[in-house]
């Protein structure tokens, strides 16, 4: 894609979830094509929409704030396997980044919407929010117990798996 | 609607499939050369196109963890698709979507189903025969990682 085609296409698709984050969220910043979450308080948790003009598609990030540490990396990737597998949308895997004290691994959620075209609607947006935080709301507690060492992996897979 | 699309797309391809529910195409492996992994693509009522596979080949139990381990390094590492081994089955499953939205028109479908189906061969061929090669214990997790660093982020 020519270069000039693809900054303005960039910038209509990022101008247009722009507006639309506006309408249906508060409490981010934008930054070029990101959205993130403005917790000053937290400032290892962010969210992002992610406009790529290359590939057309919405992306939503979520890094869960509490470093899984080293001794209970088994347990979280564990953890995040029986969400995988029970979840439709969204994938959740660790990722290092760099911290005060070097590099960490922290919980990232993740999913994206392909947007042919460049087309991006209210439905679309609402949608990556939505079953992104929907998610997010259902296992974050139990990620931080078991990042903390205050839940069992194993009790939280079985909570998780459960059939009704 | 998105059925006939799907299956347009799958014939350009060259990929023999077989029509098991409405709305349900199933891609099998030993049909088609070359393609990795049985594949089901699913037209659903909501307008997502769905695709799931499960990996040819059984995790020896004491290979779960590791092979655990791969999956949450690759669901790291790919920008597309989840792998993960469903609780109680010995077996690395697959599933991608791409959104489709219901009012959307054929062009655009047929855009999201190329996208789908190129996007699902090219994660199950780069990645089917490296998890394979770490099943059976032929190397360990950190030359996977390595292997998997080291293929473009497609």
């Amino acid at each position: 894609m020519d270069m000039d085609i693809r900054n303005e296409y960039y910038e209509e698709m990022a101008e247009k979830v722009d507006g639309i984050m506006r309408r249906l969220t508060d409490g981010y910043r934008r930054d070029g094509g990101c959205f993130r979450t403005a917790d000053e308080a937290n400032p290892t948790f962010f969210g992002t929409l992610l406009v790529d003009p290359a590939q057309p598609q919405l992306a939503y990030m979520e890094t869960l704030p509490t470093p899984v540490p080293a001794e209970r990396r088994s347990e979280m990737i564990f953890a995040l396997n029986a969400v995988n597998s029970c979840t439709l949308f969204n994938k959740f895997y660790l990722k290092d980044f760099p911290t005060a004290d070097g590099r960490q691994e922290f919980v990232v959620e993740e999913n994206s919407l392909f947007c042919p075209g460049g087309r991006v609607t209210d439905t679309d947006v609402s949608f990556l929010l939505a079953s992104g935080m929907q998610d997010l709301a259902m296992y974050s507690a139990g990620f931080r117990g078991i990042a903390e060492g205050s839940v069992s992996a194993a009790d939280f897979v079985n909570s998780v798996t459960r059939e009704d | 609607m998105s059925t006939v699309i799907l299956e347009k797309v799958l014939r350009d391809r060259g990929i023999k499939y077989k029509q098991h529910h409405l709305g349900v195409l199933v891609a099998e492996a030993a049909e088609n050369d070359g393609l990795p992994a049985d594949i089901i693509f699913s037209d659903m009522i909501n307008g997502l196109l769905l695709v799931s596979a499960n990996l040819p080949f059984e995790i020896n139990p004491a290979r779960t963890e590791v092979m655990t381990a791969a999956a949450c390094t690759l669901n790291a590492a790919s920008e597309f698709g989840c792998f993960y081994i469903s609780p109680g089955r010995q077996i690395m499953e697959f599933r991608g979507y791409t959104p489709c939205r219901a009012d959307c028109g054929d062009d655009v479908r047929e855009q999201a189903a190329e996208y789908l189906v190129g996007k699902t061969l090219g994660a199950l061929s780069a990645v089917t025969e490296l998890l394979r090669g770490l099943c059976d214990g032929e190397y360990g997790i950190a030359a996977f990682d390595r292997a998997v660093r080291n293929l473009s982020r497609a």
